[in-house]
């Protein structure tokens, strides 16, 4: 049986930072910035990064990734060395991560920090990866006689308004954990131009990481879920509603969505809290994955209403609440209102 | 005749090791006791010079008597609320200490004597129990631990102030007064008892028997005291957020049960941040399991609610606390 990864029991050990200066692709004039040992870690500081680590996984946009077999990245290579060495390999692992990341990242990225870490998390070892990215005016200035980053800078740095919000992975040997998944990453990087998400390159380019499942097969799973939880509730305008709403949901211009996300725009408190400990109760997370609709392309193009008196309204689902008034009645049925022309019957 | 001289000596001597195993003891009951989910009040003192000097004077005139006769040249004194908490007092000073001797004094009062008395323990740290193993030169100090209630505290200061001693002859008339006087303690401390029972089991406002589930279980991870008035506030608030009774009683139920399926992780989470309760206040509230419970089980009741009467960055803070399973 899997054992629980909780992130409240995150111990940080080691600590080092890396500076990544912006470059044009293939520009190797300017090169990363390395430290050449661990930072040194006051207590405050450890429960800084602890804190801000615990809540990116928290967000929403917490993902269970597995390595890519397939993907060209060696990050994976590069973690693992650190966990089986119970971290001693940090310096030297890390700054080769640091080194990949230089090479693949081009003159669109903005100049960034990575800092990596070696702890434990329910006492097995992990390592953790954040990325921040910052404006140019904001510098890390390595420490001559350590040969290494001043920690404090880097909280400094997220305390500010220069440095981006962040990206986390944080990953275990999944066999000790008796797991299907290497990690859990947070890639909160919004484009502030336009508001909309921008590639998850993090994750897949640099970690070299998937999602867990199959993002048609997740997709069509909360489509279910979401359904058969819909169904049972009794107040059937409430019903469909929901069941609208799950409609446009899915078919909203995003690439991402989660069931939290649709629990907060469309229900009421109360249902909100029995959607979501039905969906826990069938082990499905409430944060965001990958959508692709493709094995319910079908499902979510009509949408059918039936009557106790067997009569049926069909309707294209996303237009459905705009065209049928629905009211609830005294003695408990629900009146259905269509205004418009008669154009078939079959 | 005493040798004053000596005393002096040997107190000089001896009275560091004394402080230093009051300290020690004091701490180890405080942290211990609470295990137990009570927070009686635990104080300890070393003899004055004086006193040592005249109870040995004083007691010489009856019997031999000398320096090393004195056990109470270090009193830890326990004062509970309730006299049910005597007995689990009782077991921890068993479980923990070596005790010379144990006198229930209370217990072997006739019925017609007047006083109202704690009970006293001659002991010595044990030096199997971990804590104490590596304090070996303090090993073979005897000392004595008083344990009393409120109300035992209470009378046994005022009948100091009266200077009054239960075997002395006192004209009827007084003697009467003092009677009263103790039947009232001892009825008090009765009273508060099944006070304290009754308030356990009451049901009729549900925030006040959810702080009554929770203090004992605060006790036990926080190891201090809190604002009663700021945990009934707050629990008010926070069960208002339910649509529907059921739900209220639901926390009431299952609390229990949450607390100790999650002991480990609570324990662990006020041991990390004992020291940055300054910057935690809802760490320093009872309150806070029910929070956490709402986490687990309705957070959107919670987050969608919560700005309404607490600051966002509170909820955050304990969120993080409590982490999640990834």
């Amino acid at each position: 049986m899997a054992k629980k990864i909780d992130t409240s029991t995150i111990v940080i050990e080691n600590i080092i930072v890396h500076s990544i200066p912006r470059h044009r692709k293939g520009d190797f004039s300017i090169k990363p910035k390395y430290s050449e040992q661990e930072s040194s870690l006051p207590d405050g500081l450890r429960v800084f990064f602890k804190d801000k680590i615990i809540q990116s996984l928290q967000s929403n946009k917490e993902l269970r990734v597995c390595y890519d077999t397939e993907s060209v990245s060696p990050v994976s290579t590069y973690i693992n060395q650190i966990l089986n060495t119970d971290g001693a390999e940090l310096v030297k692992q890390s700054k080769l991560m640091t080194k990949y990341l230089f090479e693949i990242q081009g003159g669109q990225n903005s100049s960034g920090i990575l800092v990596v870490i070696f702890g434990k998390i329910n006492n097995q070892n992990t390592c953790i990866i954040i990325k921040l990215e910052k404006d140019e005016g904001a510098q890390l200035e390595l420490d001559p006689k350590t040969n290494s980053f001043n920690i404090k800078d880097v909280k400094n740095l997220m305390l500010t308004r220069r440095t981006k919000i962040y990206k986390v992975g944080l990953f275990v040997d999944k066999s000790v954990f008796e797991i299907k998944y290497d990690g859990s990453t947070a890639d909160l990087q919004i484009d502030p131009k336009t508001k909309k998400e921008v590639t998850t390159w993090f994750i897949e380019k640099f970690l070299g990481c998937v999602p867990l499942a199959d993002p048609r097969t997740t997709t069509k799973k909360f489509h279910d879920l979401t359904t058969t939880f819909i169904q049972s509730i009794e107040d059937p305008i409430k019903k469909a509603k929901y069941t609208q709403d799950l409609n446009s949901y899915l078919q909203k211009n995003t690439h991402r969505i989660s069931a939290k996300e649709f629990a907060d725009d469309y229900m009421e408190t109360s249902d909100k809290d029995l959607y979501n400990n039905y969906l826990k109760e069938k082990e499905f997370r409430m944060s965001e994955f990958p959508k692709d609709n493709y094995f319910i392309e079908n499902k979510i193009k009509k949408l059918t209403m039936t009557f106790d008196n067997d009569i049926a309204i069909v309707g294209n689902k996303g237009t459905f609440d705009q065209n049928v008034k629905l009211e609830k009645q005294k003695d408990g049925t629900t009146k259905a209102e269509i205004i418009s022309k008669v154009k078939s019957v079959r | 005749m005493i040798n004053v001289q000596k005393i002096v000596d040997l107190w000089n001597e001896e009275q560091p090791k004394y402080e230093e195993l009051g300290k020690i003891v004091c701490a180890f009951i405080k942290d211990k006791i609470t295990e137990y989910e009570i927070l009686p009040e635990i104080q300890y003192r070393t003899k004055e010079l004086l006193s040592i000097i005249k109870k040995v004077k004083k007691k010489q005139d009856h019997k031999e008597y000398s320096y090393h006769h004195l056990k109470d040249k270090l009193g830890i004194r326990i004062i509970c609320s309730f006299q049910e908490e005597l007995e689990i007092i009782d077991k921890l000073l068993h479980d923990f200490f070596t005790i010379i001797e144990a006198e229930y004094k209370q217990e072997e009062l006739d019925f017609d004597k007047l006083d109202y008395v704690s009970n006293h323990y001659d002991v010595q740290i044990n030096l199997d129990v971990d804590e104490f193993g590596k304090y070996t030169n303090l090993g073979a100090l005897i000392f004595e631990i008083q344990v009393r209630t409120l109300n035992q505290h209470a009378w046994s200061n005022m009948a100091h102030s009266l200077a009054y001693k239960q075997d002395k002859d006192l004209p009827p008339k007084l003697k009467r007064k003092v009677y009263r006087l103790l039947s009232l303690y001892e009825l008090a401390d009765d009273e508060f008892s099944s006070v304290n029972k009754a308030l356990k089991e009451y049901k009729d406002n549900h925030s006040f028997t959810l702080l009554k589930k929770l203090e004992g279980k605060f006790y036990k991870y926080a190891k201090i005291d809190f604002d009663r008035e700021i945990t009934l506030y707050t629990i008010d608030i926070l069960l208002s957020y339910y649509e529907n009774e059921d739900s209220v009683n639901q926390i009431i139920c299952k609390i229990g049960n949450f607390i100790t399926n999650n002991e480990q992780k609570i324990k662990r989470i006020y041991d990390e941040n004992r020291n940055r309760f300054y910057a935690i206040l809802f760490l320093t509230q009872p309150e806070i399991f029910i929070i956490w419970f709402m986490l687990q089980n309705n957070p959107f009741t919670l987050e969608d609610n919560w700005a309404n009467d607490f600051e966002e960055e509170d909820l955050e803070q304990i969120k993080t606390l409590w982490g999640n399973d990834l």
